[in-house]
């Protein structure tokens, strides 16, 4: 191959003419240009071999951005678990006509999904301090955290003796 | 989640020639990858280097052949000629299948095919289909977990002694295209760098431990 096609197939590679541009610069066909190119071993020039360098650099540091991406999710999916909340909600009877008004604690039983810190065996949820024990409680048997309800024994009498 | 590769039949070449083929294809299986390669991007490695190296892609199991579409492929290169940006013959089939199967990453050893890749997301706007090197995809391995730090060393080592050194060898006798001290360096940095990151993260956590239990 002459210096002047290894001139042109460099500039061609280098995007700085097109195949048009290069079969008319060495009076061939667009098919031998492209035959001819197939043969050619292009090496990058110093400017090319920095933007590659550059390119892959942004690669590796997106590789490394959706690992931590993928631990992070791990670690957060590992921190949260469903947990069985019930929460006092206290419900007004002002239809009835009471000599005082009541309040009946219900409570509303739901399922969320909540964050704990690793490793941390307390946490606060809406004020109410949830330790492991009063969880396991919580989801096994609800009727014994009478601790949240002090007055509820007394406010179920007074409701069945207004009631009749 | 599924990654999915597209490899240049040089990647292969050159994993193969440092005796790593099957051990990076059995860690991209561990981590349920896909690796798609054009059908003439295949005939390339055969005409190069024989059927051993297809053979090992085939008993991966994660590997996958594709032909291209004759329409769809005429199309691409009908806007890379528009848009000035020349890629040979098989070259021009590595991002045209990645972008067909719309591949997370393109893993090629040659320049310009990377630099080449990057204009073509530019030209249709993708994200995905990022093109990186062989060294790339062994640091994207070890920062998912599946070398340790002693095998990534080794591999990222010899791969520079066999294959960077070859392609700096040819670069500097090229009398016309001879690289300059610079370009050596730089290509050198792309070595350094994720290996003083992995080196220093060990020491840190190495630290952090006798720190807590020491």
């Amino acid at each position: 191959m002459d210096k002047k096609t290894e001139k042109i197939l460099d500039q061609l590679y280098a995007d700085e003419i097109d195949v048009e541009e290069a079969a008319k610069a060495l009076c061939i066909s667009i098919e031998d240009v492209f035959e001819l190119a197939d043969n050619y071993n292009y090496i990058p020039i110093s400017k090319e071999v920095i933007e590659a360098c550059k390119i892959e650099r942004e690669t590796i540091t997106h590789i490394k951005f959706i690992a931590l991406q993928k631990v992070e999710t791990k670690v957060r999916s590992e921190m949260v678990k469903p947990q069985l909340l019930s929460t006092p909600h206290y419900m007004d009877f002002r239809g009835l006509d009471l000599s005082k008004r009541l309040s009946i604690p219900m409570r509303n039983i739901f399922i969320r999904r909540a964050y704990f810190p690793l490793g941390l065996k307390v946490a606060c949820m809406k004020g109410v301090k949830v330790t492991s024990y009063r969880r396991e409680h919580r989801q096994y048997n609800i009727s014994k955290l009478s601790s949240y309800y002090p007055k509820q024994d007394e406010n179920i009498s007074a409701l069945k003796m207004a009631v009749g | 989640m599924l990654t999915i590769f597209v490899f240049d039949a040089n990647v292969v070449i050159g994993f193969h020639n440092i005796h790593y083929l099957g051990i990076v294809l059995k860690k991209l299986r561990e981590l349920s990858n896909k690796v798609y390669m054009d059908e003439n991007n295949v005939h390339e490695l055969i005409k190069e280097s024989g059927y051993k190296q297809k053979t090992l892609l085939k008993n991966s199991g994660i590997f996958e052949e594709i032909s291209p579409d004759k329409e769809d492929f005429e199309n691409f290169r009908m806007d890379l000629t528009k848009n000035k940006i020349f890629l040979s013959g098989p070259d021009k089939h590595v991002p045209y299948i990645a972008k067909r199967i719309k591949a997370d990453y393109l893993i090629t050893s040659d320049q310009n095919v990377l630099i080449k890749t990057e204009k073509i997301r530019k030209l249709y706007g993708i994200r995905y289909m990022k093109p990186m090197s062989n060294v790339a995809l062994i640091h994207y391995l070890y920062v998912n977990g599946k070398f340790k730090f002693d095998e990534y060393l080794k591999i990222i080592l010899e791969y520079f002694k066999y294959e960077e050194m070859k392609n700096i060898f040819d670069a500097i006798k090229n009398p016309d295209r001879g690289w300059e001290l610079k370009d050596i360096r730089e290509r050198f940095q792309l070595y350094k760098d994720p290996l003083l990151d992995a080196l220093k993260e060990k020491v840190d956590g190495a630290q952090t431990k006798v720190g807590m239990y020491g």
